[in-house]
């Protein structure tokens, strides 16, 4: 024993060194840091469970969030739907309209076409009586009673006219009638 | 390199050494190196016999407050610095005590975290490069040697006042060229060898004998603390069962006291094993050292790198064992438990 | 052969044979740890602390040898 050195005054000198790491590290290290272990778990589990929280939180607000959107966006869509609805209106309204101006316009047109095509039918027959008077007059050499044969061509022109087929004629009889 | 703080360091080394080469009148001739089991005693204080292991272990002892005062002066939610590696090493231990222990590493946390620290603290600090080299020179058990006008002589009638530090080396000459003392000695039939010796300042704990023994003999009375406390009385049925004896059952009652026997020195074997275990890797890992610096002078190198690995192996183990012998201790007996019964 | 010589060679038959078995011992811990480490990686830091376990009650023999070396051989008997 005393050849290994095992010696109670070094034994003891040890022993108590060892105790002191003990005691200081257990005072000074052990129950702190432990404390400081369990704080810091605590502290996280209190915010894992604070996030998953605040998480769900923000999900049913997420909800919340696209229903109204969805909402908004059904909202808009009727509206838009609406707005077209009455654009197309409008446009049929506006077509209409258009439509009849045209037509009225047409008919306008038409009607004085017309009262210009029988003004120049009646002042085409005027000239046709007088030139045939004049040529009758030439061809004959003498004076005619001149009342009595515009009468006569008039009422020549009459029956020509109402046997007529051509195009003016049927028109200035519409117009006429 | 890219660290710089390391070029830093090995100049500073390099510096330091230069330094006390000039400062002290050390001679590197001087002696063999002190192979002892028994650490040798540097001075007397009081009647007590200061040895190397012993400065050694007040300055680990210091290391070890001052890391704990300083890792918790100020303690953090959000740890950084000193908080943090000490935080993490005992973080690392209780994650391995739990993994062995279980849920009752709670008990046994402080014992075995401070003999873990206490060992690795101890172990590195031995391999402080001049740990077990500087040193003075001591021939026999009570003269202390002296340098005189460069030369080592030997203070035994008070003639050699100024006192050296010397570093290991090889070169045991100056025992021809020294006082009559030593001659006398050696005409007397004493090796010179034997009687002088270099005795280093500092030398690990762990290679005194003492430490070891005292923490094999901590961690082993505690652990039957432990099984008394977990189980009462009828943890010594474990070593002293008469039970089956007493009841008239000779065949398995003496095997009962047998195997009490086994048990009892099984818990000896520890002691011993735990002691040796620490004991013998970390002083065979400085006698390595020493002779590998003997044969050639970069060949320590190598071997410093194991004996780091030792040094934190050996405390490793000591805590472990020491949880996992707590552990046994504190199960129930399931055999024995089982025999109650009936 | 003098009673010194005759320590010595005790001394270093003590530690030569005692080292023999756990060498062996050790190396067999060692393999069966590192086999099992490959088959199931994910257990590899229990496998590694038990390993150590093992290793360690297994080289408690050859340091019984070192100590009856130092015994023998620093001459305390």
């Amino acid at each position: 024993m005393e050849k290994l050195g095992i010696n109670l005054p070094w034994f003891l000198a040890q022993l108590a060194g060892f105790l002191i790491v003990l005691f200081i590290l257990r005072q000074f290290a052990y129950r702190p840091i432990l404390n400081m272990l369990e704080t810091r778990k605590k502290k996280i589990q209190e915010a894992l469970e604070n996030a998953d929280r605040v998480r769900a939180e923000a999900a049913t607000q997420q909800q919340e969030f696209e229903r109204k959107l969805d909402e908004a966006r059904r909202e808009a869509q009727a509206v838009a739907a609406s707005a077209q609805q009455a654009a197309e209106k409008e446009r049929q309204r506006i077509i209409a309209e258009a439509q009849e101006d045209a037509e009225k316009i047409r008919v306008a047109a038409r009607g004085e076409l017309d009262y210009e095509r029988k003004q120049m039918v009646s002042e085409l027959r005027q000239q046709v009586i007088d030139l045939s008077l004049l040529g009758a007059q030439r061809v004959i050499g003498g004076n005619l009673d001149e009342r009595k044969s515009r009468q006569l061509v008039e009422n020549f022109l009459n029956e020509a006219d109402f046997g007529g087929t051509t195009e003016p004629g049927s028109v200035a009889n519409r117009a006429g009638a | 390199m890219r660290n710089p703080k390391l070029w830093i360091a090995i100049i500073a080394l390099v510096v330091v050494g230069a330094a006390i080469k000039l400062l002290f009148n050390f001679s590197v001739d001087a002696v063999r190196a002190s192979v002892a089991i028994a650490p040798e005693i540097l001075f007397n204080v009081a009647g007590f016999d200061v040895t190397p292991t012993i400065i050694t272990l007040v300055i680990v002892v210091v290391i070890i407050i001052l890391l704990a005062v300083l890792s918790t002066r100020n303690m953090q939610v959000v740890p950084s610095g000193l908080q943090n590696v000490m935080e993490t090493a005992i973080e690392q231990m209780i994650n391995l005590f739990e993994g062995i222990a279980g849920p009752k590493w709670r008990d046994f946390f402080t014992i075995a975290a401070s003999i873990f620290i206490l060992v690795i603290v101890s172990n590195f600090v031995g391999l402080i490069p001049g740990a077990g080299s500087i040193g003075v020179i001591k021939v026999g058990e009570e003269t202390h040697t002296r340098v005189e006008n460069g030369q080592i002589c030997f203070e035994h009638d008070g003639k050699c006042d100024p006192s050296g530090i010397f570093v290991l080396g090889d070169a045991p000459e100056f025992i021809e060229t020294t006082s009559l003392f030593v001659k006398n000695e050696i005409a007397r039939g004493a090796h010179p060898e034997e009687h002088a010796a270099l005795v280093p300042f500092l030398r690990a704990p762990s290679s005194d004998i003492n430490l070891p023994l005292a923490l094999a003999l901590v961690s082993v009375i505690m652990t039957q603390v432990y099984g008394m406390r977990a189980q009462g009385l009828k943890y010594w049925t474990r070593f002293f069962s008469f039970g089956r004896l007493l009841k008239g059952d000779i065949a398995f009652g003496l095997i009962d006291v047998f195997v009490g026997i086994v048990e009892l020195i099984s818990e000896l074997g520890k002691i011993i094993a735990f002691t040796f275990r620490l004991f013998g890797n970390i002083f065979a890992g400085e006698v390595i050292l020493l002779i590998m610096a003997f044969l050639f002078f970069i060949l320590p190198i190598p071997f410093y790198g194991l004996e780091f690995f030792v040094a934190f192996i050996q405390a490793f183990v000591f805590a472990v064992l020491t949880v996992a012998f707590m552990r046994l201790a504190t199960a129930e007996h399931g055999g024995e438990s089982h025999e109650a019964h009936h | 052969m003098t009673d010194e010589g005759l320590k010595l060679i005790g001394a270093a038959l003590a530690i030569g044979l005692a080292a023999i078995g756990p060498g062996i011992g050790i190396g067999l811990v060692a393999n069966g740890a590192l086999q099992a480490i490959g088959r199931n990686p994910e257990a590899a830091g229990t496998l590694t602390t038990t390993m150590f376990i093992g290793i360690v009650f297994t080289e408690a023999l050859a340091i019984f040898g070192l100590v009856i070396s130092f015994l023998i051989g620093f001459g305390i008997f």
